[in-house]
């Protein structure tokens, strides 16, 4: 199990293509992915989860991944964070 | 890509000129329902759910598209998201779950849909609000689907040509021909759902074209040539104006044919046949009838079987409305005939321990060695047929019979069907007319005795060419050896049609040799009494028919029948071709 903290920066958090983006991403991974944010734990792979985190711009969110590829994917999200969802 | 020409199959006749609307992507592989199920082996309600998410792909592929070639990204993206509610984790573990504990698929899917929905009731940023409304139109979809209140495909009011990678059964079920007046597919083949749904439809189609998805975009114009199997993606002037000359020839031709449709099936002296259909899905019924055939002689019963087990009473059903339609021309339904891989999609393994298939599927478990081996899935179908005879014409045909034995077990088991209708209290005719398949030679060999047994035969050529000369005609490497007219096969179908005409049966052929142009006076010189080909077929052979005399069919059969090499029938052939001119008109149309 790997876990690693990431700030949200783009504009508008994680909203409907970000959000996307997230499950699409961690759709093309085997391990089992959660985002969590104030408690609330959202499974990466389930767009409605994720809209629900309301994760806005300053957000703390956690990143956890279990699985044979729990590495790379960890990385991948937090990579696409990191480039504010390659949003404006 | 300007004046692009692309070679597929031919999957129905016809041309056409159109916008071209490419839709969707490939059909769900390995998704998240498959996942979730699990070792669960009951499935119906999960497979209801999963192909429920299939029909709600395929129609936001189809509106994505169509934002797409309006260049309206907004919608599209929006899109985008709706389609990752099918795919959503969380829904679909919850969905499956539900059906795990014994609820039907949509009182699973509806509860974890409220439960996902209620998430969103203390969001407060209005942005993520706003896509409730999204989510709850991939909900009603899904629900609608789930009842079976599946859509019209084409959501476009004007007339497009449909461009996709392949076509499942429940798209093609809402093709709406008025709107849809082509379709080209990468992938199929010539007897693919896809193909023989086309015909039923009369919608120009070319299939097997590889990667035309690639070199197409929505809005383009395109050809689709169904007669030769070529695809022209955005056509020159030139190209265009040839085309539609074609069009009008095609349709010229097409009158000619459909004129013949009500004038008798006889040869111009005035020997009749029956000219049937075979009918492999519902929609076929339509054409068949709409060409003037004399009946159904093959009407196959594998499609009520590709997803489950059908019940007594869905069959009877199913045969009751065919039996009405036809009337009062005859229906002859086949008994089951499958077996090797398509067995294990229902379940049913043809080894009881393992799932690994037949060694030799063609030789092995199908046709009625696996309906006398599960006489619960035989008696359940004899039971419908017999109760779907209610106006008499309906006739019992029974495949992959390989000598007296099998009949016998056979008709003994309608007589068990018989018998448990009148202990249930069910109303049936005690006379059914029952036929045997000769397709196996060793049937063709025995044909006489086996005639005895029976009120009919029908000659299916196809299996009979693949068994007598142990050749798969599936397998390109051997193709050069499948010819229905090798001397050994033309030998087996004379002795059959003499055997039944010796104990006075009527023999049939229901094997695509009925509509080979150079078999037609072989086997009218042989006597043969029946024809049942596809109803696209029909009119074409019927003109054939129509050209021949009785006299010179049964020259051409006796001569040929007394040749003994393949070299040899080649030869006569060709030479046929130069003395008689009804042949030559057959054979240069054959082959243009």
């Amino acid at each position: 199990m790997l876990k690693k903290e990431a700030v949200i920066q783009n504009k508008l958090g994680i909203h409907a293509r970000p959000a996307s983006s997230i499950a699409k991403l961690a759709g093309s991974y085997k391990s089992k992915i959660t985002i969590e944010k104030d408690g609330i734990s959202a499974n990466a792979k389930s767009i409605m989860d994720l809209l629900i985190l309301e994760a806005d711009r300053g957000s703390r969110i956690l990143v956890t991944a279990d699985g044979e590829d729990e590495k790379e994917v960890v990385s991948a999200i937090i990579e696409l964070i990191g480039r504010g969802f390659d949003e404006e | 890509m300007k004046n692009k020409l692309i070679r597929g199959v031919p999957a129905s006749p016809g041309i056409v000129i159109g916008k071209a609307v490419r839709y969707g992507s490939e059909k769900l592989k390995g998704s998240k329902v498959q996942e979730f199920k699990g070792s669960m082996v009951k499935g119906d309600e999960v497979q209801k759910f999963e192909s429920a998410l299939d029909t709600v792909r395929r129609e936001l592929e189809l509106i994505r598209e169509d934002f797409l070639s309006r260049t309206d990204e907004h919608h599209a993206r929006i899109l985008d998201a709706e389609l990752l509610v099918l795919e959503d984790e969380t829904l679909m573990k919850n969905t499956i779950d539900g059906i795990k504990k014994g609820a039907s698929a949509i009182e699973s899917f509806k509860a974890s849909m409220d439960q996902a929905l209620k998430g969103f009731d203390r969001v407060k940023d209005e942005y993520i609000r706003e896509r409730v409304a999204d989510i709850r139109d991939v909900a009603e979809r899904i629900l609608h689907s789930l009842k079976g209140q599946s859509r019209k495909l084409s959501l476009r009011k004007e007339k497009h040509i449909l461009v996709a990678t392949d076509l499942v059964p429940s798209d093609t079920a809402m093709l709406d021909k008025k709107i849809v007046t082509g379709f080209a597919t990468d992938l199929g083949g010539e007897t693919s759902h896809t193909s023989i749904m086309a015909r039923a439809l009369k919608i120009p189609a070319v299939v097997g074209l590889k990667e035309i998805t690639k070199f197409i975009e929505t809005g383009e114009e395109i050809i689709i040539d169904g007669n030769h199997g070529v695809v022209v993606i955005d056509p020159d002037e030139r190209t265009r104006r040839a085309y539609e000359k074609r069009i009008r020839e095609f349709q010229e031709y097409e009158r000619e044919l459909l004129s013949l449709a009500s004038l008798p099936c006889k040869t111009i002296d005035g020997h009749s046949i029956e000219l049937a259909c075979n009918i492999e899905i519902p929609e076929e019924l339509d054409a068949a009838l709409d060409y003037g055939a004399s009946g159904v002689g093959l009407m196959r019963t594998e499609f009520l079987y590709l997803e489950k087990l059908p019940g007594e009473e869905e069959q009877c059903k199913t045969y009751s409305s065919f039996a009405k339609k036809i009337y009062p021309h005859s229906l002859i339904i086949r008994t089951l005939d499958i077996g090797g891989d398509k067995l294990i999609g229902l379940g049913l393994n043809p080894t009881p321990t393992s799932e690994i298939r037949d060694a030799n599927p063609f030789l092995g478990w199908r046709g009625i060695r696996f309906s006398l081996g599960r006489q619960d899935i035989f008696i359940a179908q004899l039971k419908a047929i017999l109760r779907a005879n209610k106006q008499g014409n309906v006739k019992l045909l029974f495949p992959m019979i390989g000598g007296v034995r099998e009949v016998l077990e056979a008709k003994s088991c309608v007589e068990e069907a018989k018998a448990q209708l009148s202990r249930e209290g069910k109303t049936y005719r005690k006379n059914i007319e029952i036929g045997v398949m000769i397709e196996v030679p060793s049937a063709a060999l025995i044909a006489g005795a086996i005639a005895k047994e029976v009120d009919f035969l029908s000659i299916g050529s196809n299996d009979l060419t693949q068994y007598t000369l142990a050749c798969d005609r599936g397998n390109i490497k051997v193709q050069d050896y499948y010819n229905p007219l090798h001397p050994a096969v033309l030998k087996l179908i004379k002795r059959t049609i003499d055997a039944a005409h010796s104990v006075r049966k009527w023999v049939g052929c229901c094997g695509e040799l009925g509509n080979h142009p150079l078999a037609l006076p072989i086997l009218i010189g042989l006597g043969i009494d029946e024809l049942s080909v596809a109803p696209l077929y029909l009119l074409e052979v019927k003109k054939n028919i129509r050209a021949l005399s009785m006299d010179e069919a049964r020259i051409i059969a006796n001569e040929v029948l007394s040749l003994e090499t393949e070299e040899g029938v080649k030869r006569y052939v060709k030479e046929m071709k130069k003395k008689i001119p009804v042949i030559r008109e057959i054979m240069e149309k054959y082959e243009e």
